[in-house]
Parts: C-alpha cells; structure tokens; sequence
C-alpha cells in the first residue's frame, strides 16, 4: 500500500504542481500590475486579509477537475482505489499547507516590495490583520491551511458525486444540502455551528475541521471504493 | 499469464456488453482479441485491467481478481486508443510516470522507441497529433514490458509505415521478452501472422477461440458449380456461401471432406474468414 501511496502522490504531484505555481505567478504578477498601476496613477489601494479569495477560489476550481484528471489515471496505471482515497487525503493536507505558505510568502513579497520603495498608498495586509481580536500568525496560518482543506475535499467530495451518479443523479443527491439553505432555523443552525470554524470566536475548535475531513473523506470512499473509471455508473 | 473467465457479464445499466463468457487463457503469446464494433471487446479488455467490475461472474487474472488488486494490475498495461494519458502532460513526463508505475519499464528501450517513431519529448499530449499521440501509446505499451500487454486498437492514425514498424517491434519486444500479449484489431489482413491464438467475440459472447493454427485447418472454401456445392454442403457447417453465374463459393468451418470432387478448394485469409464468422446469421461456434 505505501508503495501505491508513493506512486499516487507522485502522479498527484506531477498533475498539479504546474497549475498552482501558474496561478500564483498569475496572481502576483497582477498585484504587481496593481502595484505599479497605484505607484503611477496615485490614489490608494488598500487589500486588507482579501488576499486569500483569490486563491480560495482557485482552489474550488483546481479541486473540481482534480479528481477527474487523477482517479482515472491512477486506476489505468494499476494502482487501487484504497490508495487512492488515502493518498488524495494525503495530497489534501500538503496542498493546504503548500498553498498557505506561498499566500503567505506572497504577502510577504508584496509587503516587502512596498516597504523597499516605500509606497504608501498601497496596502496589502495578510489574513492575520483582518482579525478584531489579536490572533497569532501561527493561528492565522492553521486556520487558513485548515480552509484550503476544507474546501478542497468538500468541492472533490462535490465531484466525486457527479463522476459517480452523473449530473442529475449528482444533482439529486446534493440539492437536499442546498434545500436546506431555504430555511431560516436551519441557516441560523448552520451559522452557529460555523462558529466552530471560525478562528476569532469562543466556540472555534481545531477538532472539528478533522471531523468534518474524516466525513468527506468516508464519503468519497463509500462513493470510489467500487467505482468504474467511466463510472455514471458503469 | 493465466486468464480465466466463467460466465463473466458485464452491464451498462441496461446494455449488456459481456454475455456469458467463459474463456481461459495461458501462456505467453500474442493473441488477437476480434469482434465487431461494439462485441465486446474493449468491454472485457477494460475488465481484465481493472477498470470496472463485471456484473456478475467470475474474471481471474493469476487465480485473483484484478479488480483493486495492485498485486495483479500493476503487470498489466493498457493500452487504448485514446485517453491514456493526462492531456497536460508532456511526452517527458508521460515517460517519467510510466517509468514510476511499470516495474519492468525499460527506459533505454522507451529512448530509442521515442527517436523511432520521432516525436519530441517537450511537445505536450494534448498537441499531439493522432499518430503522435498513438505512437506513445505504443512506446508506453512495448517498454513496459508487462506480463499482460493489452492493445486496443493503438494505431489510429499512423500510416501504414509506422503500423508496420509497430508490427516489427510488437513481434522483436515478444521474442526478447516473452509475455501474453492481447491486440485488439480490425485491421486483421495486417496482423493475421503475429497472432498465435485468435479470440472472436460476437454481441458480448464467445464465438470462437483457436489457435492460429487450428483456425486455418478447419477450415475450406469450395467454388464450383452450384449443384455440386449444394451437395457437398448439405448437413454442413456452412459459415459462408454465395452465388453468382451459376458458381457458388462455400465456405465450411470445422468440417472434414474427404471427397470434393471438381470442386475447388482453397483457404481463406484470417480476416475473411472474420468477415464470414460475424455475419449475422452465422452461429456460435464456441
């Protein structure tokens, strides 16, 4: 099995690597454009914990195509679909912390390129200052490696739907989760329960990020542990 | 190599694909895998790689199912005619993956293939052309040196010159590495003679599986007048027969004559005698 994780991972690897090192090259290159465009023109530019919208939205689109581009591949090269739910979780833990430190790296670039020409009219300020109460910045990176965690295995958990039922099936079986949006008591649950998310409140709890991972993760077993590589289902 | 199947169907929701196919088999060689569109084929080859479960039966590659068995699926290659590879990849990193995944890659071999069939090691997949993209399919297939090399018709769009160097190097990479190869053609006339067994599948069922051999010995073609045909023929396994001008063309499968008369006799090519077993109103011969 460690063999097949180790196989999986380097196909994971080589599948996504370019994309993620496209999209901050992509995204640093626009706040540089931004930079200069503010430098030249005057006025003022103030991105303040916004910085990682961009990225939480790449990573909703990178995770809707991942497993289409990896599953089936990695079933053609043999490896089991055991491996590959352990070695997608994997995947998931490192791209989050991959992701998090380039965010952060990236801020820290910008910061730096505003403090070197001393730019005032251009503030770009991490997540870690977009907090009322103080919060560390290891806390602050957690909590944004925990998102991108999160979203990742929520959107493949999402697609892994699709893959295996289809588009209307899929749509059947998500839209009892969307329904429940339509109603007030059940929003005003869900928003109280998110607090458990949220880093800056009481009720935030590191453990349940884990829990909800674990959920994800069984479902997308329960969905691939039998499935065909054309599966809709076949 | 062993490969078993008893009774072994495959649905997709309501199409049945495989009917009751019970098969075995054994041994390294080069076996055709024959059928019409839509027998079957692909259907059973995917099975065998473990893309997919059958519906029911039983399907044993080495006495073990090859669904989810790494220990099984990572000695089998296959390769389609299309979507073998991730489009973003390049040439380099298709070869550098199967090289990971194939344990018996052959990365001096998959070298002197890529210069061979010229492509370029940067160019991505998703630019290839469809030669291109089938002759990597083919570099990947031959350097793997699987125990279980499957193709499913890999040529599409190479030229009849590529095809041929395919068929060389198919036939040169099984006498240095014996393994059990399984080709999927239509192109038949072209790969008869690599073929050591042929297996024809006909609406998902086995319609016949022989030797090479066997196959071109049980076989007679009879051309001569019409009356004398009909007499010889009758009670007969008649796979063929046709008429024009007062002359008949018969064709008998598994059939022993000892006295044809005037009649002509002459043997068929494997692909003709395809033509003949898969017309409609021919009966299994399984």
């Amino acid at each position: 099995m460690l063999k097949q994780v180790r196989l999986n991972l380097f196909y994971l690897y080589k599948t996504s690597i370019r994309s993620i090192l496209l999209f901050w090259f992509i995204y640093l290159l626009f706040i540089g454009a931004l930079l200069v465009l503010t430098t030249i023109i005057g006025g003022g530019m103030q991105f303040i914990g916004v910085n990682v919208i961009p990225s939480f939205i790449f990573t909703i689109i990178f995770s809707i195509f991942f497993f289409k581009d990896t599953f089936p591949f990695l079933i053609k090269y043999g490896t089991n679909r055991h491996s590959y739910l352990i070695s997608l979780v994997i995947f998931t833990l490192l791209y989050a912390v991959g992701m998090t430190i380039l965010s952060h790296l990236v801020t820290n670039i910008i910061a730096q390129v505003v403090k070197l020409f001393q730019i005032e009219n251009f503030i770009f300020l991490g997540m870690d200052e977009s907090f009322e109460i103080p919060v560390t910045i290891m806390e602050v990176f957690i909590f944004e490696a925990l998102l991108y965690a999160l979203l990742f295995l929520l959107c493949s958990c999402i697609t892994v739907v699709f893959f295996r039922f289809g588009y209307l099936l899929g749509a059947i079986c998500i839209a009892p989760f969307i329904a429940m949006f339509f109603f007030p008591e059940v929003v005003e649950k869900l928003v109280g329960l998110g607090k458990l998310l949220a880093l800056g409140y009481e009720e935030y709890h590191i453990g349940v990020y884990f829990i909800l991972y674990a959920i994800f993760s069984l479902i997308i077993w329960l969905l691939i542990r039998n499935a065909s590589i054309l599966d809709q289902t076949k | 190599m062993n490969i078993s199947t008893n009774n072994l169907r495959k649905n997709y929701l309501k199409e049945v694909a495989l009917d009751d196919l019970s098969l075995q088999l054994e041994g390294n060689k080069i076996i055709g895998l024959l059928g019409k569109n839509g027998a079957g084929k692909t259907t059973f080859m995917r099975m065998l790689a473990g893309h997919f479960q059958q519906s029911s039966g039983t399907l044993k590659v080495n006495g073990q199912n090859s669904f989810n068995n790494y220990e099984i699926t990572k000695d089998i290659c296959f390769v389609m005619e299309s979507d073998n590879f991730n489009e973003k990849f390049s040439i380099k990193d298709v070869l550098a993956i199967s090289a990971e995944f194939y344990p018996n890659w052959d990365h001096e071999y998959a070298e002197k293939l890529i210069e061979l069939f010229q492509l370029k090691k940067k160019q991505k997949v998703k630019n290839l052309s469809k030669g291109m993209y089938s002759a990597l399919g083919i570099i990947t297939g031959l350097a793997s040196h699987a125990p279980l090399t499957i193709f499913d018709e890999p040529y599409i769009g190479l030229d009849a010159s590529y095809r041929s160097l395919f068929y060389d190097l198919l036939l040169e990479s099984y006498q240095q590495q014996p393994r059990m190869i399984i080709l999927s053609t239509h192109l038949i006339d072209e790969v008869s003679k690599l073929f050591e067994e042929v297996v024809i599948l006909q609406k998902g069922r086995l319609m016949l599986h022989e030797t090479s051999d066997d196959i071109a010995r049980k076989h007679l073609v009879l051309t001569g007048s019409s009356e004398e045909v009909d007499k010889i023929i009758q009670n007969k396994q008649v796979i063929y027969e046709s008429t024009m001008l007062g002359q008949k063309v018969a064709v008998l499968f598994d059939e022993e004559i000892t006295d044809v008369g005037s009649l002509k006799v002459s043997r068929a090519s494997l692909q003709e005698l395809f033509v003949y077993l898969t017309k409609e109103e021919v009966k299994s011969y399984a």
